[in-house]
């Protein structure tokens, strides 16, 4: 598995973890995203049960264990969060921030240890040692109950399943040429999410957010300009798709 | 003794049969409970002939009522042992899990901040197995107690024969019926308890092999 920094402050640092080279062939490939504070490290989107060893074992190359007390799952798929039972198991002490409307399935997992924050519909935020981020609404992105994460000392926005794309397990972890790199994302949205509505109202929300870096939970991380390339792509994109295959 | 990971998955599957073959005689413990009641009215309409038979049935009655007491404190076991089969096979498959993040960390500048993580669910594994072994156990010496007791069965059935003979012929039929249904109900029942034992002596014989 892949393990890099990709933005640094004073204050803290964010580090991209993904392309595990082990991974079961058959499972979707994910990026992870951890930030570190002077004394915590907030996980977000741990992945699921396959990717929990390498995870640790990646964690440790950056902080000592004890260091991670914040996970985050922006909704509640197994490829972002079934790895909790594990985890549960490691970080008796840690905090989970998920929506509100899945603490209950997401306890299916298995969680008797960490202490579940529910995040309600409008957002909040979590402050880290000297850094704060910020909870984003991102419902039905795909998710019924879904949030993104934005710091705005860094700039970057963790945009989970928005600006995602089914890559090689090899592809660089940026985009390089948007034009090309929209072609392998058109499917993903058209079919994963459901709402033309839900998007603008996300579009009009993340327009307001000054990013540098946006960074989705599968394939490559958006940098400068091409956010605003992406915000304006996804905005002329028909979503919820199965619905017109079904009906023809 | 100790036991493997695997052969613990087994009895996470002999507990849930365990506990369905029990239920089973729960349902044939009522049907001997109804003999008993119903024999208790034919003795009482006989009369003093049928005095000896009259104190058979309580007899009948009791052995089902321990029947029924021990299958449900056995089904408790069985329960127990299965939900603890589903926490060791979590420890399990953290362990598992760990054991692998260890060996990918051993170059890693924080790799030894897993081992605290790594010896706590080791340790909680091994508590587990022990508990599991023990209520294994329980279940095994439980099942052959009751197997033992249902032999009282065939005792009584017997001894109602004789007490049917003591009665004039139009009210032996009626006994002899309560004999026959003690006898094939308790059978039945050997026969479930039977095959929840032959479950423990199957994994015994897989693990002396």
């Amino acid at each position: 598995m892949k393990s890099q920094v990709l933005v640094e402050t004073p204050t803290h640092k964010w580090i991209y973890f993904g392309r595990d080279p082990e991974k079961p062939e058959k499972i979707i490939d994910t990026n992870q995203y951890m930030i570190v504070t002077e004394h915590k490290a907030l996980l977000m989107d741990p992945g699921g049960i396959e990717l929990f060893a390498p995870m640790l074992a990646n964690i440790v190359k950056h902080i000592p264990l004890e260091q991670l007390t914040h996970l985050f799952a922006s909704h509640q798929d197994p490829d972002i969060i079934s790895s909790l039972g594990l985890w549960d198991q490691t970080l008796p002490e840690a905090k989970l921030y998920s929506p509100w409307i899945w603490e209950g399935f997401i306890r299916h997992f298995g969680m008797n240890n960490i202490k579940y924050e529910a995040l309600p519909d409008e957002g909040s935020r979590l402050i880290l040692d000297q850094a704060e981020v910020q909870f984003i609404p991102a419902h039905y992105l795909h998710s019924s109950g879904n949030f993104h994460v934005y710091d705005p000392a860094t700039r970057v926005l963790m945009s989970g399943d928005v600006g995602a794309a089914l890559e090689d397990p090899n592809a660089s972890i940026f985009v390089e040429d948007f034009e090309s790199h929209a072609k392998k994302m058109t499917f993903f949205h058209q079919r994963w999410m459901p709402s033309n509505a839900a998007k603008n109202d996300w579009i009009a929300r993340v327009r307001k957010l000054d990013i540098e870096y946006m960074c989705p939970q599968h394939g490559r991380i958006f940098t400068g300009k091409q956010i605003g390339q992406f915000l304006n792509w996804f905005e002329q994109l028909e979503v919820g798709q199965a619905i017109t295959n079904a009906s023809n | 003794m100790s036991r493997t990971r695997a052969e613990f998955s087994q009895y996470y599957e002999i507990a849930a049969v365990v506990a369905a073959e029990l239920n089973h005689t729960l349902t044939y413990c009522k049907q001997i409970n109804l003999t008993a009641s119903n024999a208790q009215a034919a003795s009482s309409r006989v009369g003093n002939a049928a005095l000896g038979f009259k104190a058979l049935t309580s007899f009948i009655d009791d052995l089902s009522n321990y029947t029924m007491k021990a299958a449900t404190d056995i089904n408790l076991l069985a329960n127990k042992a299965s939900k603890m089969a589903t926490e060791m096979a979590r420890a399990a498959t953290a362990l598992k899990h760990f054991e692998k993040a260890k060996h990918n960390s051993h170059d890693a500048p924080y790799g030894n901040t897993i081992l605290p993580a790594y010896q706590h669910i080791s340790h909680r594994y091994s508590q587990l197995q022990y508990s599991f072994q023990k209520i294994i156990n329980q279940m095994e010496v439980q099942l052959h107690e009751l197997k033992r007791n249902l032999r009282t069965a065939n005792i009584l059935a017997s001894i109602c024969r004789i007490e049917a003979c003591r009665v004039d012929v139009a009210n032996q039929a009626t006994f002899n019926d309560v004999a026959n249904r003690v006898d094939f109900v308790a059978n039945k029942i050997r026969q479930r308890v039977d095959n929840a034992i032959s479950l423990f002596d199957t994994s015994a014989t897989k693990q002396a092999a």
